[in-house]
């Protein structure tokens, strides 16, 4: 068996190492694999079958939805609402306008399911603003790609509904487990520019704001609270599915970009041409993962490796922590959608075995999923706040690098205290 | 050859318009579905399935132009790493291994057409739509990503730039305070 999946993982390697598109990589791999150790299967026929099922699955409905609510909101130059909204509220906390950064990318995180769209709208605006102000350029571009990544983990959030299909678990729990841990996450990130701060004073001072510029603050952020207290409090109580949530959420978005007067028919096309780009990324990868998955299924290997693994006789919290190096260098080579489509048939079994809840363990490969964001060589926050900055990805990752320890020790922290996740949850069913 | 390429390019944006007309009418079919569901107490027989239909749709009539646009993520570090030249030719390969791996997904969903064609496959709701109509989307959509393929070779084999950037970024923006 583990000469097959050796067969595998050398084929995989060798095809994205020639710089072929994940997706096709993929469906290579699965096709190949199945063509030589199961030639009985007509592949022809099969491969078909797998990518109509794959493509056509009603979980994966809210994906594309909440890819144009995003790209919508992006139209409507909601970067520059964050910004002008929140500032006079965050100036006077240690570190001042920094908390932009975060506050920005955890309000942007609740209507956008996708991290690098998270970094890029809340980035466009505060980079060059905290640059104006003489902002520490490091921090400024770490605590970005830092907080950038609370899009998947805030809802709605691209990966989780990838992991709720795959994994076959409710996207709306999911989504409501990610709540707590966000903001908890988010927390962090202030927490570590506030002592950044009170420790080294290299920051400017911020004028006071007075109430009236707070209040003008409220009004600029004031139609996205709205639109996100619809959508959480929508998830909450259960009054619609993820699919009708998106969908709700598009119309949403829509208003905002009226009511802001940013709303042009160019734009909105714009917006879903950049929309079904982004999804049609996705989709070549759960295509092309779809038929390495059934490839797997037929050749037993998940259950083989997790044989294996369960035979070392790891305590559960080692077995995490083998996890979590493990996706930490994973997430190194390759994007998101394909760390966890490619992973799960393996883990997920390893982790349910162990005794972890299977939600449990979406957040934290959510968590994980993070952490890829921001490290290199392949980190899409990375990649962002270079096409916006001109910076080396060298000097984009060292400023990330409190934030990726930040990270790694809030993966440990749910792991020790997992109720972070399960509680609200909990209180769901 | 020019004509050609600028042919590839016309045909791949019109079948993205067409992804986001898809996009935009599935959005609008199930928010009738949350209508219909909240305020008349029914559902409507056809919103998921049609749904689910026009996003596989969407997945393939905007690929070509995802390519076209460096959308689709594929792992350069060796591809940056190595001189000019030697990148060149690493991805002249790529790219004639993706043509044949899309020719493979092309041909699997042109069986399964002709397979639902042929017996007269319909899908297992009340709808009862005919599986083929939607599935020959799916097959223009692979074969428009095969041409997209085609054409971003020939960009990489004749000198010119095989990669549309920018297109329809989004706009900038500037603080207000």
């Amino acid at each position: 068996m583990f000469d097959i999946a050796l067969v595998a993982v050398l084929l995989f390697v060798v095809l994205l190492g020639s710089s072929v598109w994940i997706g096709l990589s993929l469906f290579a791999t699965g096709y190949i694999l199945l063509s030589v150790f199961k030639p009985n299967i007509p592949m022809e026929i099969y491969a078909g079958k797998v990518i109509w099922g794959s493509t056509t699955s009603l979980e994966l409905l809210s994906l594309p939805l909440f890819i144009l609510m995003s790209e919508i909101l992006v139209s409507a130059r909601l970067g520059r609402s964050l910004f002008s909204g929140l500032a006079p509220w965050v100036g006077r906390l240690p570190g001042g306008l920094l908390h932009v950064n975060v506050a920005g990318s955890t309000l942007f995180a609740a209507v956008s399911g996708s991290s690098a769209a998270t970094t890029a709208i809340v980035g466009k605006v505060t980079l060059p603003e905290l640059a104006a102000r003489g902002y520490n350029r490091s921090l400024a571009m770490g605590s970005l790609a830092g907080a950038g990544t609370l899009g998947f983990l805030i809802p709605p959030s691209i990966i989780m509904i990838i992991y709720g299909v795959v994994a076959g678990q409710s996207i709306l729990e999911l989504f409501v487990a990610g709540v707590v841990p966000g903001v908890l996450l988010a927390l962090c990130y202030s927490g570590y520019i506030a002592i950044h701060q009170i420790v080294t004073r290299s920051q400017p001072k911020q004028d006071v704001s007075t109430f009236a510029e707070k209040l003008q603050g409220l009004r600029q952020i004031g139609p996205i609270a709205i639109l996100i207290i619809g959508i959480m409090a929508s998830l909450y109580l259960g009054l619609a599915s993820p699919t009708e949530l998106a969908a709700v959420g598009v119309l949403g978005a829509l208003l905002i970009a009226v009511f802001t007067g940013e709303f042009t028919v160019r734009g909105m096309v714009d917006a879903g041409r950049r929309a079904v780009r982004t999804t049609s990324m996705i989709g070549l990868i759960i295509i092309g993962a779809a038929l390495l998955n059934a490839a797997f299924g037929f050749l037993g290997i998940p259950k083989a490796i997790a044989t294996e693994i369960a035979a070392l006789g790891l305590s559960p919290f080692a077995l995490i922590c083998v996890l979590l190096v493990f996706y930490v260098i994973i997430g190194m080579f390759l994007d998101g959608t394909s760390i966890i489509v490619m992973t799960l048939p393996v883990t997920l079994p390893l982790i349910t075995a162990a005794g972890f809840d299977p939600i449990w363990f979406g957040v934290f490969v959510v968590v994980t999923v993070e952490i890829s964001q921001i490290t290199p060589p392949i980190g899409f926050n990375l990649f962002v706040i270079q096409s916006q900055t001109g910076e080396t990805i060298g000097a984009i990752a060292r400023a990330a690098l409190p934030f990726f320890l930040v990270l790694l020790g809030f993966a440990l922290l749910i792991t020790l205290v997992p109720e972070i996740v399960l509680w609200l949850p909990g209180t769901l069913q | 050859m020019d004509r050609f390429l600028n042919t590839v390019d016309r045909s791949s944006r019109l079948l993205e318009g067409f992804a986001v007309l898809l996009l935009f009418g599935f959005c609008g079919l199930m928010l009738a579905e949350v209508v219909a569901r909240g305020f008349f107490g029914q559902s409507l027989a056809y919103s998921w399935e049609f749904s689910a239909f026009a996003m596989a749709s969407v997945f393939l009539l905007a690929s070509g132009r995802a390519i076209r646009t460096a959308t689709h993520v594929r792992v350069s570090l060796i591809l940056e790493a190595v001189p000019l030249r030697l990148r060149l030719a690493l991805d002249i390969i790529a790219n004639g291994i993706a043509l044949i791996i899309v020719a493979l997904i092309g041909f699997a969903l042109f069986n399964a057409l002709s397979t639902s064609f042929d017996r007269g496959l319909v899908s297992p709701t009340i709808v009862s739509t005919p599986l083929y109509i939607p599935q020959a989307v799916l097959v223009l959509g692979a074969l428009q990503l095969w041409f997209d393929f085609l054409a971003r070779l020939i960009r990489l084999l004749t000198g010119r730039e095989p990669t549309l950037s920018g297109a329809d970024a989004a706009p900038e923006e500037v603080a207000d305070v």
